[in-house]
């Protein structure tokens, strides 16, 4: 299995460098984190809001960027085309489940992503005054915990919106929905303990802002034991249900789609 | 005077060459490495009203950048092109309006709709008046049957029906030269046959030129009087078909059956032995001696079965490849000037 | 002129009933639409729940900039982003030589062959947010302002016409413009918000370089009466400006093509 993934990955890794600057490109897609950023400290110049200073917003930005980088997920797309466009067949007849290798491929763009963004983000914390990040190993294990979670809900989640493509034509419209989605309450647009009260007490059982504000929070120390602890069962107990839902959703699919014999 | 000529005609650009693997694809990171490729070099020829050419050739000879140069896709690397009194690369309107280019490996009606959808955008382009479009658009559909293809949307069509649709687009505006480029790529035999009947039929009809090329040798052997063979970016012939075929074989293939394995050496007196294989042997034998050979043949040797073919077509282009036939392009000058010798063959 | 008009009418019918065989798209198109101005609304209203203004507008006056954002969106997924697909596209098959083939201008051909006349949509809900606003201001816009905002939004459409159709020509040499075009929808996301939200270089860059303030801030404080004559000039020089240069690099790039292909 090991040396399966390397192979993949070997392959896709050929193929981000083959086109250059593209990581680049990919990379400044992500600028929206950065426009919020700019509009918080923008409404941050008189004060703190809600506890954060200009700093912290800074910090929650740049982590926040790591995150979504570590946890992007783009398989939707490839797997709505490859059912409409009647390819998937020729993934379906290899002896490893196709999600195998979207997974290889997710990690080694991951790789190439991270070797360009990881110095940016370190540079960014360090030269600004009044960071202040939560770097106790236990922090940390727990970072990487909810990372890891982070990336395998968003994962899943797009996995579970392109397998309809199997019943509809309009699966990318679901792809879109789900990252906006990501993008209002996940904690881009704004930190969740900017939202109203009853918002954020929702929020903390939808499974939204695991997919990246929770990560960003450990990192700065917002959160105590309890919350993380929390905030981790939630997190994983969502993995744990959307993998369901995604054999399920699979074997039903793969079921109507031979039905049809495409 | 000729209505298209090609004098000195070169064409030459750059690619980046990628070495395999992450090293290869890490250095062409840094630093490419580009390849002057001469797609077309030194290529001359002219061609007359109404004439029907065939451009042969392997893959990657040049062909179908020819045919590009002479639309006025691309400029030439020199020398100097015309077509119609015109300059194809400054593809002037007036110009456009009198060719049209179908390539067979791609297509310009649009997936989701009606063929007809296109035929109207087309017709708006080329500005053809609606009086002639009917007309036109009316007679295409005789000869193609195009009929009940017009309404289905074209992601429906078959392969054949949709390259009859892709011809009716292509000649909406009545254009005095038709390129066509593999037209036939991918069709069964009958639908092959099909579309040549109907470019024979459209070029008596209207006197239209025509250039082509194929893979398919029988589409060139149906259609075309006169070829151009073209191999990485020379012409290696250009002149009568029929000539060819007697300049390079000119000897019949004899099949003879016997009913016993026959002695080479005897065989050997009526013509050249190809192959022998158990009692059946093959020989060639002089053109013109063909008759009397076969004569001698059946007077002299047991025989239970004979016949005559003509040598195959693809063999003979293979021979012109493979630089098997020396001075064919001094030749060539030869077998124009006395290619009026009919059915030789 | 009046041949290119009636052409242009072809091809949005052509578009129109392409886009009727796919007829789940509208739905799928009009329910993104709608929860993308939800979003986009709904992040306005937690930014000014911390703030009066934000670079210096109000939540209403704000209102008008992500009308015309959401107007531009729906111009841009209408109009421009198919065609540039689909040049992208034919560049990399060859068909483009359809198009250079025909007695037609090749850049109108190319750039305004196809049209995803569904995501009308967006242009329309932008409209109504723009009435909305005004309607909330208590505003209504003396004649004068009208025929500036007229003006001002043509230049809008020009410039962005011109960014999109100098990304799609940079396919001639490029393989992968596609994320180009991301890059763009990218930093165009800074148009929901005022230019001054922005400091320093960075404003700079959004009304020079990436011109974002000529397509949302300027056309809205224009509506508002609030715009002062040397801006709508530098408009007008800036959609010209970059009309024409979309215009002689497509030439350039149809020219190289020609040369350097075979």
């Amino acid at each position: 299995m090991v040396r399966k993934y390397l192979a993949l990955m070997r392959l896709s890794w050929g193929l981000s460098l083959e086109y250059r600057a593209e990581g680049f490109i990919w990379m400044m897609t992500n600028l929206l984190n950065v426009i919020m950023l700019l509009v918080w400290l923008s409404i941050s110049k008189a004060g703190p809001v809600n506890g954060f200073a200009q700093a912290d917003f800074i910090a929650y930005y740049m982590i926040g960027l790591l995150v979504r980088q570590l946890t992007a997920a783009w398989t939707s797309w490839e797997l709505s085309f490859a059912i409409s466009e009647g390819r998937l067949s020729t993934h379906l007849l290899r002896p490893i489940h196709p999600i195998h290798q979207e997974i290889a491929i997710n990690w080694s763009e991951k790789a190439m992503r991270l070797t360009i963004l990881l110095p940016v983000v370190a540079t960014v914390l360090l030269m600004t005054p009044g960071v202040r990040l939560n770097v106790t190993p236990p922090a940390f294990v727990a970072f990487v915990a909810s990372v890891a979670g982070a990336w395998a809900l968003y994962f899943l989640a797009d996995y579970c919106v392109g397998i309809l493509a199997f019943w509809t034509t309009q699966a990318t419209a679901f792809t879109n929905i789900l990252w906006g989605l990501k993008i209002a309450l996940g904690g881009i647009l704004a930190p969740i303990q900017m939202f109203p009260p009853a918002l954020q007490a929702a929020l903390d059982w939808l499974p939204f802002k695991y997919m990246l504000a929770f990560s960003s929070e450990i990192a700065l120390g917002q959160l105590g034991d309890e919350r993380v602890l929390f905030g981790l069962a939630v997190q994983w107990g969502w993995v744990a249900a959307l993998w369901l839902l995604m054999r399920w959703l699979w074997k039903l699919g793969v079921r109507s789609y031979s039905a049809v014999g495409a | 005077m000729a209505q298209i000529e090609v004098d000195h005609l070169s064409k030459h650009y750059l690619v980046h060459e990628k070495e395999p693997g992450l090293i290869g694809s890490l250095r062409s990171f840094v630093a490419r490495k580009y390849r002057t490729v001469k797609a077309v070099e030194d290529v001359s020829f002219s061609i007359d009203a109404g004439e029907m050419v065939g451009f042969l050739g392997p893959n990657g000879a040049g062909k179908t950048t020819t045919l590009k140069v002479l639309s006025g896709l691309l400029y030439p690397t020199s020398g100097r092109v015309s077509v119609l009194g015109f300059t194809p690369h400054k593809r002037q309107n007036e110009y456009l309006k009198q060719f049209t280019l179908v390539m067979g490996q791609k297509q310009q009606l649009m997936w989701d709709l009606p063929p007809l959808e296109t035929f109207l955008v087309n017709r708006a382009i080329y500005e053809v008046p609606k009086a002639d479009f009917e007309a036109i658009l009316k007679e295409l559909d005789d000869l193609l049957e195009l009929g009940p293809l017009l309404k289905k949307q074209v992601r429906k069509l078959s392969l054949g029906e949709r390259m009859k649709c892709e011809l009716a687009a292509a000649l909406l505006h009545r254009p005095k030269v038709l390129f066509l480029d593999e037209p036939t790529i991918g069709l069964d035999v009958t639908m092959q046959a099909r579309i040549r009947e109907f470019v024979a039929e459209y070029n008596r009809r209207h006197g239209a030129t025509v250039i082509l090329t194929s893979h398919y040798m029988a589409d060139v052997t149906a259609l075309c009087d006169r070829i151009i063979v073209i191999d990485k970016g020379h012409v290696l012939y250009d002149g009568n078909f029929r000539a060819l075929i007697e300049r390079i074989a000119p000897y019949k293939v004899l099949k003879v059956q016997l009913d016993h394995p026959p002695a080479t050496a005897l065989l050997a007196q009526f013509g050249e032995v190809v192959a022998v294989d158990g009692p059946t042997a093959v020989l060639h034998v002089p053109r013109a001696q063909a008759a009397e050979t076969a004569a001698r043949l059946l007077a002299q040797v047991e025989v239970d079965d004979i016949n005559f073919e003509e040598p195959a077509v693809e063999d003979i282009i293979r021979q012109v490849f493979a630089g098997r036939v020396d001075g064919l392009l001094a030749e060539a000058k030869v077998a124009e000037s006395s290619h009026s010798t009919p059915n030789a063959m | 002129m009046m041949r290119y008009a009636r052409l242009f009418g072809l091809f949005l019918k052509a578009s129109f009933l392409v886009e009727l065989e796919y007829r789940a798209n509208f739905a799928a198109r009009a329910v993104v639409s709608l929860f993308w101005a939800g979003v986009t609304l709904t992040g306005a209203g937690v930014f000014y729940s911390h703030a009066e203004t934000i670079g210096g507008w109000t939540f209403n006056e704000a209102l008008v900039i992500i009308g015309l954002f959401t107007f531009m969106s729906g111009f841009i997924q209408t109009f421009l982003q198919p065609n540039v697909q689909r040049i992208i596209d034919m560049i990399r098959l060859g068909t483009l030589d359809f198009v250079l083939t025909k007695p037609v201008n090749s850049q109108f051909m190319a750039s305004l062959r196809h049209a995803q006349v569904f995501s009308m949509v967006d242009m329309l809900l932008g409209a109504v947010i723009v009435i909305w606003a005004c309607m909330r201001l208590g505003y209504a816009p003396p004649v004068l302002s009208l025929a500036q905002f007229a003006l001002m939004l043509l230049m809008a459409v020009l410039i962005v016409y011109s960014i999109w159709m100098v990304i799609a020509t940079l396919a001639f040499w490029l393989v992968k413009v596609n994320n180009m075009a991301e890059l763009f929808t990218s930093v165009y996301d800074t148009g929901r918000f005022p230019v001054t939200t922005f400091d320093g270089l960075i404003r700079l860059v959004l009304t020079f370089v990436i011109p974002i303030a000529f397509i949302t801030t300027f056309p809205a404080q224009s509506v508002l009466g609030r715009l002062d004559t040397e801006t709508v000039l530098m408009a007008v020089a800036m959609g010209g400006g970059m009309f024409g240069f979309s215009s002689l690099f497509w030439r350039y790039a149809v020219r190289s093509y020609s040369s350097a292909s075979s």
